[in-house]
């Protein structure tokens, strides 16, 4: 008997001998969980992703390191990213006119240069593999020192930085042919803004930032890219995020100028290990439709940076536990959270070290530590090597599909336990299904699982676990199934679950 | 002053208008509570965003916004609020008893202050520390009110009035030196036990240091540029600018002939190069000293050693001198001057303050005593230093049990990583927490076991009558007069650039005493000994 088996039991039961276990609610089963339609949470899920933005420096990439970053990149089998640079790599000839008036300031933009085709790569290979894009700038152009361009008083509500958006995307879009932009980002993390000389956006404002929505909505629409929706916030924490999910959805003009409603969650552990994120976004939520019924019908909520506040180095800007299995375990918990929740797509923050960097106050530079790996050959080996979380990831990412249904258990109210949640998935039109079962218990747990309704069934079922005895990974240094068994979901699967543990039974290979 | 008064008024008038039209919601957030904004140097970048805070906050019924000072800014970002009469509600001020007058007696005479109330039964913890804390009754000789809380060293260490300014030093170059030289005949090994060396001895290494450098070696001493010239710690009779003559009548310390002697014997060190002369260039911002003997340009270092220095400190020679005995390498130098005793500079056990804006309301101002007072509990105290109880530990048999959840150690490092804490950042508001040190999980312990036995030597030192504490009379530390409260941090300045130019030989002593002898310096002392009835 191998370890695995060791620690997990399957027992393919038939229905008839269930036995309903007696628990304090009559109508409530905690170990014999089924996941029915009645449960469907999310109807047509968008995909998980990673951010995947320009790299910095370029040249610290090798054509070997990038190499081994698309394969990285194509055994997660992202669905949505997002790819963030900045304007000042490309204005050129910058001409204020020497007066106040910033509408007849005139510049040009040098595409010519190993960022934007970076950046190109990056869209391209999004575009080969239908990844939806979210493509933004991190902040207004300019030093923060001197605002060379007078940009920082009016940060996005400036007229020029609308016109700015529409001429980078028109190269883009129309001459370089990338098709994968769906969502623009007006400005990163705008509530989060810091003092005057330190941070370019010390004077923004909901009022501010909303402004500058409706200028770039214009622009794009006058450009012809009406299909691209600005993300509602992309705003950082649920204070912030609050203060600008209630302005937007409350102003007709500017919740009919968003796409969604985007927003960053780095979550304390505490938040997700007591379940309560769910919680939380759940409230947000209902808050927000009172004010905005489209709120998940045709406004859907989106993460569009995910990861975990503890661990986070304010030095370095790097998490320290990045690479502890406990991380992995933590944001496929969050995943599920906010997949039970009506989060309807998720991009992990981030995919590779070597594309954001510190810079110091030496000149040097250190790569920012957020990663699922470096590419950089000057990092360590330790640092180069796959983490726990991109395994984790990858499995979520493989199952979660877009056009995915997501079946809560009706059991992961944190009030009814605190320590297990799970989840069912059927896959795009039907075409598998699969259970995430999540144990933040130290001791194993008992469950069955079952997904009665219609889905094209193996008659296998592929089983991964995820924890830091038990990942299996092939020779390829990719996750790979722990075992495979002979049956369907449709019947009813006895599990232990190993404590602080994720297992994934899915109809298909992941 | 009746401007700021009737600003003052004006202020308050306009935000009772506010809250009668409910326009005072900016007092309130979403959920109702009472948004507290407080600022801290410590705060650096925390925001009070964190889960910790959160339990506060509920259990408060308050929302915390929380931001920090610059350090090298600190003091210029408060005036600028004061000036502007653009305080939060509690902020954090690096009181002296130099800047007293300029700052503390005159933002309560201009009415920019909110008072403690008379009565602190209600918040007993802080009240008992506020018992403790060195030379109280000088914040309140105004009118019998305290306008501030000083934020107390040590709450478990009260007495302690010794600053932790002093060297470290290369022991292992001194024992290799002694090692290369054990057999010549008559020599006599340098080292010392203990690393306690008399004037004579010390100089002695000082000597052979500078005739057997290292490679990378350019002087022997190196001072922080705001201790220049430390060799005068084992001469003066005063810290700072002012010390009393046999007839307690106030004199320009910097004048006086024991620091004379002093500034001649660190010109003698300048002269044989024991410093390099890129020392005269340090400045009191900059970490220059550190680094060069971080990076073996010198090899006796003058800072000041907290916990949290000299922990970043060892961390940085770790990795700087990886070759090097860490233990070896950040020894302390324990020095006794020509009388045989240690000298160390004088402090209070206070370092800087929480002060409440005028515009404060009473509820304000009493959450955030409750906060504090709460923090200072022996509850309140795990709270701040491991968390959650349940979630990030536990009480097992009386004993503090970490969980390995709350309390994670990185795969990579070994270490806990940093974690955000609210509650320790608020504990930063009325104590520096070293009393939570010996058993706060990110203390590095061999740091703090080798800092407290310098401590520890030091206090016995004094018990016995072999440490000299440089102290400024209290009496003329904080006193109050017009020239002193306006001239005396440029006066301090000033000395102490002359101070460098003598010894690096771009002035004569002529110069350099006439530089110290200006009008200012006649005016200030001329009012001091005024009220001192000299």
């Amino acid at each position: 008997m191998n370890k695995a088996s060791k620690l997990l039991t399957l027992v393919l039961l038939s229905s008839c001998l269930v036995t309903v276990t007696g628990c304090n609610n009559a109508s409530m089963d905690k170990t014999n969980i089924v996941f029915r339609k009645k449960n469907i949470v999310l109807d047509n899920f968008e995909g998980l992703g990673v951010e995947w933005g320009t790299y910095e420096d370029p040249d610290k990439l090798s054509s070997d390191s990038w190499e081994r970053s698309l394969k990285i990149m194509d055994r997660l089998n992202p669905q949505v990213t997002r790819c963030m640079l900045n304007y000042d790599w490309f204005i050129t000839d910058f001409d204020d006119k020497n007066d106040d008036d910033k509408e007849n300031d005139t510049w040009n933009y040098n595409f010519s240069n190993k960022l934007m085709n970076n950046t190109i790569d990056v869209l391209r290979y999004c575009d080969d593999h239908n990844i939806d894009v979210a493509f933004g700038c991190w902040n207004v152009p300019g030093n923060v020192a001197n605002d060379e361009y007078n940009m920082m008083e009016e940060v996005t509500s400036d007229i020029r930085w609308a016109k700015m958006t529409a001429d980078v995307l028109e190269y883009l879009i129309n001459k370089q042919g990338i098709r994968c932009i769906k969502y623009f980002v007006n400005s990163n993390e705008p509530n989060y803004t810091g003092e005057k000389g330190r941070s370019k956006n010390y004077n923004n404002t909901f009022e501010v930032w909303a402004k500058g929505v409706k200028n770039v909505r214009k622009a794009l629409d006058e450009r012809g890219f009406t299909n691209i929706g600005i993300i509602g916030g992309d705003t950082t924490g649920f204070d912030g995020t609050d203060e600008y999910f209630t302005g937007i959805s409350k102003s007709k003009e500017i919740r009919e100028s968003v796409g969604d409603y985007g927003f960053h969650v780095y979550c304390p552990n505490m938040i997700i290990d007591s379940g309560d994120l769910a919680v939380r976004i759940k409230n947000m939520y209902n808050k927000i439709k009172k004010n905005d019924k489209e709120l998940g019908v045709s406004r859907m909520p989106h993460i569009w940076e995910a990861g975990l506040y503890d661990g986070k180095n304010t030095a370095t800007d790097s998490n320290v536990l990045i690479a502890n299995f406990s991380y992995g375990l933590r944001m496929a918990d969050y995943t599920l959270q906010c997949a039970i929740a009506g989060v309807s797509s998720i991009v992990y923050w981030d995919f590779d070290d070597g594309m954001h960097f510190m810079y110091n106050l030496d000149g040097t530079m250190t790569s920012k530590g957020w990663g699922m790996f470096s590419s950089l050959g000057s990092d360590s080996a330790l640092k180069q090597k796959l983490r726990p979380w991109y395994h984790s990831s990858v499995l979520l990412t493989n199952l979660m599909r877009k056009g995915s249904q997501i079946l809560d258990s009706g059991l992961n109210d944190p009030s009814i336990d605190e320590n297990f949640r799970s989840m069912g998935v059927i896959g795009p039109d039907q075409e598998y299904a699969g259970v995430v079962a999540i144990n933040r218990d130290y001791k194993p747990v008992t469950k069955t699982f079952r997904v009665p309704e219609q889905f094209n069934d193996s008659n296998k079922i592929y089983v991964y676990i995820y924890n830091d005895a038990e990942l299996k990974l092939g020779e390829d240094g990719f996750v790979k199934e722990n075992m495979v068994l002979d049956g369907s979901l449709h019947d009813q699967i006895e599990i232990e679950v190993p404590g602080d543990t994720m297992v994934i039974l899915s109809s298909k290979e992941l | 002053m009746k401007n700021f008064k009737l600003l003052g008024l004006g202020l308050v008038a306009l935000a009772s208008i506010g809250t009668l039209t409910g326009c005072g919601s900016s007092e309130y957030d979403s959920k109702g509570r009472l948004i507290l904004n407080l600022k801290n140097v410590y705060f650096e970048q925390w925001t009070g965003e964190d889960r910790y805070t959160e339990i506060l906050n509920d259990k408060f019924g308050v929302k915390i916004k929380a931001s920090g000072y610059d350090y090298n800014e600190w003091d210029g970002m408060v005036y600028t609020a004061v000036n502007g009469d653009n305080l939060p509600d509690a902020f954090h001020f690096n009181l002296k008893a130099y800047n007293y007058g300029s700052t503390y007696e005159s933002w309560v005479k201009k009415q920019m202050l909110k008072p403690l109330p008379k009565d602190l039964s209600r918040w007993k913890n802080l009240s008992k520390m506020l018992s403790n804390v060195s030379n109280v009754e000088e914040l309140k000789k105004i009118d019998g009110n305290l306008y501030c809380i000083p934020i107390m060293n040590d709450i478990n260490n009260v007495k302690k009035d010794f600053s932790n300014f002093t060297y470290v030093y290369r022991r292992d170059l001194v024992k290799a030196i002694d090692e290369k030289n054990k057999n010549k005949a008559g020599y006599e090994p340098l080292y010392r036990e203990g690393d306690v060396y008399t004037w004579d001895e010390f100089e002695r290494m000082v000597d052979a240091l500078s005739k057997n450098p290292i490679d990378t070696q350019k002087a022997v001493i190196a001072d922080q540029g705001w201790a220049f010239p430390s060799i005068t710690n084992f001469y003066k009779d005063a810290p700072h600018c002012f010390g009393k003559d046999e007839n307690g009548k106030a004199i320009n310390n910097f004048t006086s002939a024991n620091y004379i002697e002093g500034l001649e014997r660190s010109k003698y060190y300048v002269d044989k190069l024991y410093y390099s002369p890129d020392q005269f260039n340090y400045t009191p911002e900059d970490n220059r000293a550190n680094e060069s003997y971080l990076g073996g340009q010198s090899v006796i270092l003058y800072d000041n050693f907290s916990l949290s220095n000299y922990s970043k400190f060892r961390k940085a020679f770790k990795k700087n001198q990886e070759t090097v005995d860490l233990d070896d390498g950040t020894a302390f130098l324990k020095i006794k001057d020509k009388d045989g005793k240690f000298a160390l500079e004088g402090t209070e056990n206070w370092f800087s303050a929480t002060f409440f804006s005028y515009a404060t309301s009473d509820q304000k101002m009493e959450k955030i005593l409750d906060i504090i007072d709460y923090l200072l509990s022996e509850e309140g105290t795990r709270f701040a230093v491991y968390g959650e109880e349940g979630y990030d530990y536990n009480i097992v048999d009386g004993e503090i049990v970490l969980s390995s959840r709350g309390w994670e150690r990185s795969i990579d490092t070994g270490e806990y990583p940093p974690k955000t804490m609210g509650g320790k950042y608020l504990r930063y508001m009325a104590t520096l927490g070293n009393d939570t040190q010996s058993y706060d999980p990110f203390t590095n312990l061999d740091d703090y076991s080798i800092l407290t036995s310098w401590m520890n030597e030091m206090k016995k030192a004094k018990e016995d009558g072999l440490l000299r504490v440089v102290q400024e009379p209290t009496d003329i530390s904080w006193m109050s007069t017009p020239t002193k409260n306006d001239k005396t941090n440029s006066l301090l300045n000033d000395a102490n650039v002359s101070a460098a130019k003598y010894c690096f030989g771009k002035s004569s002593m002529d110069k350099y005493l006439n530089e110290l002898d200006t009008n200012n310096w006649k005016t200030v002392l001329a009012e001091i000994n005024e009220k001192l009835g000299k």
